[in-house]
């Protein structure tokens, strides 16, 4: 891929409002919230994995050694493509947990929840994202929100804890 | 009440398209209902306005609209964005301090407000206003307290 | 200018955040979901551009209000080639970061206008597969534009067209251009 290491920008209300419509849309195809939350969890995974080959033409990224590294990854990502600066935070005494700690969330910068959507986990495609993005570079990762502005927390607080170094998937004689 | 008080409206009112009532705060519930009326009276005011609009000169197409009409107790204020939503403010008479800046802020604080809650996905365009964060703004306004 | 005799209320903050961006590409991921998704919702081509049509609208009617707030001289238009030339500029500009690239009045039908842009932002990453050829995911657009029109009282339907990169297609209610010759008599 051949892009200019500056990227394009886009006006930020043109996304927020377009993933609002496909939120809403996919809340009135669908049969339940749990669903609405599966499909933007998955839309989440393919764009991450998509947008993790944009990330590393862009900056130039080595291979990530430590989950320490991966984390300041992250936060380089969400400035990049979000233009927000998560702060990490919270690490488990394993160093195999983390989270990133948002103040302004783009994506729910409009949004007050309706009542019946109480468990609606609006900003799921995130957590798919970071995923998506970590499989790509071999790791495999689950993600999940502690605590959500949406909900009335003071923050939101993206947690992502290490599972296991995926091996090279190279399919044989490829090589 | 006290006469003192710093109260600088005492209600706003927001109206759909087709006039149907989207919201109405008053500084005191109970006198809710006369204030529907003093509402109403003002959107013909404010449709005679826009409906001379098509025919005047460009700086009549302003949404802020001016006084509408006063009476003995009160003076009311319109203002209608391009999607011809409207917005009334009624003040206190013996108000005379309030400058017709100030209300011109108001009301655009009031639209801004209003587009911000118009942007929440979940909120159907045309239906009863109960954002609770419009609601505070609007609090804020009515009560003067922030 | 506003005098600070009162205490810092409501009416003191700034009315409008900063202009804030996202990367065109996570934008253009997005919008690549949603086609896919939608596209396995539908039957046709031509379902599919409703669809985007639709959710387009939605963002378009929401956009159109923000733009208003914002843009401190903005009034009521009452006028079609005023409306469309607030398309073109001022709304494609905070939307797209640049002017449509032409707009163009149908020489046959009084009714019709056209709004050209080469490479809609939209399309960026979208690939049309070749048994669809005729799909224009610009769609999405053509409802914000439809959006704007409606939501300022130009009642009119917008369709999104492969012609000069893409066409948008916009025919006015005949309701519309009555209106709008009366006003010019005055």
């Amino acid at each position: 891929m051949n892009r200019s290491v500056d990227p394009k920008k886009v006006n930020s209300e043109l996304f927020t409002l377009t993933y609002g419509a496909l939120v809403v849309q996919l809340l009135n195809d669908l049969e339940s919230v749990e669903d609405v939350n599966k499909h933007l969890d998955r839309m989440g995974y393919n764009i991450g994995v998509r947008l993790v080959e944009d990330f590393i033409a862009r900056s130039s990224a080595d291979k990530c050694y430590d989950l320490r590294e991966t984390a300041d990854k992250l936060q380089a990502a969400f400035r990049m493509y979000l233009g927000i600066s998560p702060s990490i935070a919270n690490w488990a005494p394993a160093g195999d947990e983390f989270s990133l700690m948002i103040d302004t969330n783009p994506l729910t910068e409009f949004v007050e929840l309706p009542d019946t959507c109480s468990n609606m986990r609006y900003s799921a495609i995130l957590p798919g994202m970071v995923r998506g993005a970590c499989e790509m570079v071999h790791l495999e990762v689950s993600s999940w929100f502690v605590q959500d502005q949406l909900r009335g927390d003071p923050v939101t607080e993206l947690r992502v804890k290490f599972i296991k170094r995926l091996e090279d998937s190279v399919p044989p004689g490829e090589d | 009440m006290d006469v003192n008080t710093s109260k600088r409206e005492i209600c706003v009112a927001v109206i759909g398209k087709e006039n149907a009532p989207l919201y109405l705060l008053t500084a005191d519930p109970a006198a809710e209902l006369q204030f529907h009326y003093t509402v109403h009276t003002a959107l013909d005011v404010v449709e005679e306005k826009l409906a001379a609009t098509g025919k005047t000169a460009a700086d009549s197409r302003e949404l802020y609209l001016g006084a509408l009409y006063s009476t003995e107790e009160h003076r009311v204020f319109g203002y209608a964005t391009n999607t011809k939503i409207k917005f009334i403010i009624v003040v206190e008479a013996a108000n005379v301090s309030i400058r017709d800046n100030e209300i011109r802020t108001m009301f655009r604080r009031l639209h801004a407000a209003y587009t911000d809650m118009v942007c929440n996905p979940f909120y159907l365009p045309a239906r009863p206003i109960t954002a609770r964060a419009f609601d505070r703004t609007v609090r804020q306004m009515v009560t003067g307290a922030s | 200018m506003m005098s600070s005799k009162s205490k810092p209320s409501i009416l003191d903050r700034p009315l409008s955040r900063g202009k804030s961006e996202v990367s065109l590409s996570l934008f253009a991921l997005l919008f690549a979901e949603i086609v896919h998704y939608t596209h396995n919702r539908v039957q046709s081509v031509s379902e599919l551009q409703n669809r985007l049509s639709e959710m387009g609208y939605q963002v378009g009617i929401r956009m159109l209000d923000l733009i208003v707030v914002r843009e401190r001289n903005l009034k009521r238009e009452t006028k079609i080639l005023n409306i469309l030339l607030f398309i073109k500029g001022t709304f494609w500009k905070t939307l797209f970061g640049k002017e449509a690239d032409k707009l163009e009045h149908a020489n046959d039908d009084q009714r019709m206008y056209y709004i050209i842009e080469k490479e809609p932002l939209v399309n960026t990453f979208i690939s049309v597969p070749k048994d669809k050829g005729s799909l224009n995911c610009a769609a999405y657009v053509a409802g914000m534009i439809e959006a704007v029109l409606c939501g300022s009282n130009f009642p009119a339907k917008v369709t999104a067209h492969w012609h000069k990169g893409t066409t948008f297609m916009v025919r006015f209610e005949s309701s519309v251009l009555a209106r709008d010759a009366q006003v010019d008599t005055r």
